[in-house]
């Protein structure tokens, strides 16, 4: 019955689709955040709905998908799934920039954040100085730094240790590079 | 005993009943289908184009990291990973969703219909959401009897025991997929204490609802998560009822109204929507068993 594994998942909750209950109030319900760094800013913010009208928006498909990656992210910091998202992200953005030839500068960074989502007790916490007091701010699922070659081509090495995919002593066995900074994933933009 | 336990169990599946009923829970369900199409066009490129989100090597990876073999998802967009290739398929998708649901070809239709909706829940991979299995299974049933052409509704009436059937499958479908729902909801015990739909404002996962509001009253969030429970266990229960079936259904359509402007889940208490069509076609006078 193998073959019929797809047709098995009717409520498509085996990566993080939407569940039938709508909510367990679990972290996995609320859809992460992503933001960006342009060169030249300190600041993080997010995608300009204008340029980007997929993520950030709570009536987007983009909920389902963020689910599943925040269930791989919980159960293997290793993944280089969201590697590859983030990449893709900053491809999409940056190409749509071009297209409608925004002035903005090049992403620097990008990051994934899971929001605040307070309890009906903690939403008394209205301010970001309270909310800091009482440990609610977001949390960083995943960040990744975005760097480029003089051909224009792009790659993103993650900045949290546990999410590099690098591992020295066995790649080397196999002849492939073993740097980090080799290790990220570069594509023609 | 036995016996009655069969002839019921004939007469519930396989009595012959008027195939025009079919012909309204076909348009919904096609319809819907069409629309469910359409919803992709917008971000098309933003999603599947060479430069999307989920572009044919990311949708590649999800499939392997799932485990799937490739054949297992098959489908023609594979092999069109370009922007302008995807949108001409969705777009024959409505066009084929919109000859199906005018009964024009029959069960082929049907069948094509079927064909593009597998292809395009193969393709998107892990954005499927409630509704496309759903999706998938409707349009299946609806090929067992896919009643008349629209535009022959007021030709000779014809009866057949697979009208029964393919009503009752609808029906069936329905009724487990809500009861999955309240069952896992009740198993929560967030849905219990009142706070569920609290969560659903708090994570900016409805757009009707909002913290500030719910936090000045929350006996109204409280009332608010109980009540949904509650009308979803009251439908159930109407519903199966023939002497209750148009308050279950009236029950229905609250608790399907719930689930797409609380929760945001449109697309999915819109499909579900159509079996209640099927609800309704069965409360026309009975045909007697041969």
């Amino acid at each position: 019955m193998s073959f019929l594994a797809p047709y098995q998942v009717t409520t498509s909750q085996t990566y993080g689709g939407q569940p039938l209950e709508l909510t367990h109030a679990e972290d996995f319900d609320f859809p992460l955040v992503v933001q960006v760094r342009y060169q030249d800013a300190e600041t993080w913010e997010s995608l300009d709905a204008d340029v980007f009208q997929l993520a950030n928006q709570s009536i987007s498909r983009w909920p389902t998908l963020a689910r599943a990656f925040q269930i791989i992210a919980s159960e293997n910091a290793e993944s280089e799934m969201l590697g590859e998202i983030a990449f893709r992200f900053v491809r999409l953005s940056e190409s749509q920039s071009t297209e409608s030839s925004n002035t903005k500068s090049a992403i620097e960074a990008i990051r994934f954040l899971r929001p605040i989502v307070p309890s009906y007790d903690e939403y008394s916490a209205s301010t970001p100085e309270l909310q800091e007091l009482v440990g609610l701010k977001p949390e960083t699922v995943y960040e990744a730094q975005v760097v480029r070659d003089e051909d224009r081509s792009i790659g993103v090495i993650p900045a949290q240790e546990a999410y590099r995919s690098a591992k020295p002593a066995e790649d080397s066995a196999t002849g492939d590079n073993t740097d980090d900074s080799q290790a990220s994933k570069e594509r023609s933009l | 005993m036995i016996e009655r336990i069969w002839h019921d169990w004939q007469s519930f599946w396989f009595q012959p009943g008027e195939v025009r009923r079919i012909i309204y829970v076909r348009v919904a369900i096609c319809l819907w289908a069409a629309i469910w199409f359409g919803s992709f066009l917008p971000n098309v490129g933003t999603w599947f184009g060479e430069t999307g989100i989920l572009d044919s090597s990311m949708a590649s990876l999800m499939i392997d990291y799932e485990g799937y073999a490739r054949w297992q998802l098959w489908s023609p967009l594979w092999f069109l990973p370009s922007t302008g290739g995807i949108t001409v398929f969705l777009c024959t998708g409505i066009v084929v969703s919109l000859i199906a649901a005018l009964g024009i070809g029959g069960r082929l239709s049907l069948a094509a219909l079927l064909l593009f909706a597998l292809s395009l829940t193969h393709r998107i991979v892990w954005l499927i959401g409630l509704a496309e299995p759903a999706l998938v299974a409707f349009v299946a049933y609806l090929m067992v009897e896919p009643g008349p052409p629209l535009l022959s509704k007021l030709s000779r009436p014809r009866t057949s025991p697979w009208a029964q059937t393919t009503l009752r499958l609808l029906q069936t479908h329905w009724w487990i997929l809500i009861a999955a729902g309240v069952l896992s909801q009740m198993a929560d015990l967030i849905w219990w204490r009142g706070d569920a739909i609290w969560w659903l404002a708090s994570a900016q996962r409805s757009v009707l609802l909002s913290p500030e509001w719910l936090y000045r009253h929350p006996l109204q969030a409280n009332a608010l998560t109980h009540g949904f429970v509650c009308i979803e266990l009251l439908t159930l229960w109407l519903i199966t009822i023939r002497s209750t079936r148009w308050i279950g259904i009236t029950l229905g359509v609250i608790a399907l109204a719930g689930i797409g402007l609380l929760a945001d889940q449109l697309l999915y208490a819109s499909l579900m929507l159509c079996p209640l069509i099927a609800y309704a076609s069965d409360l026309g006078p009975e045909v007697a068993t041969d």
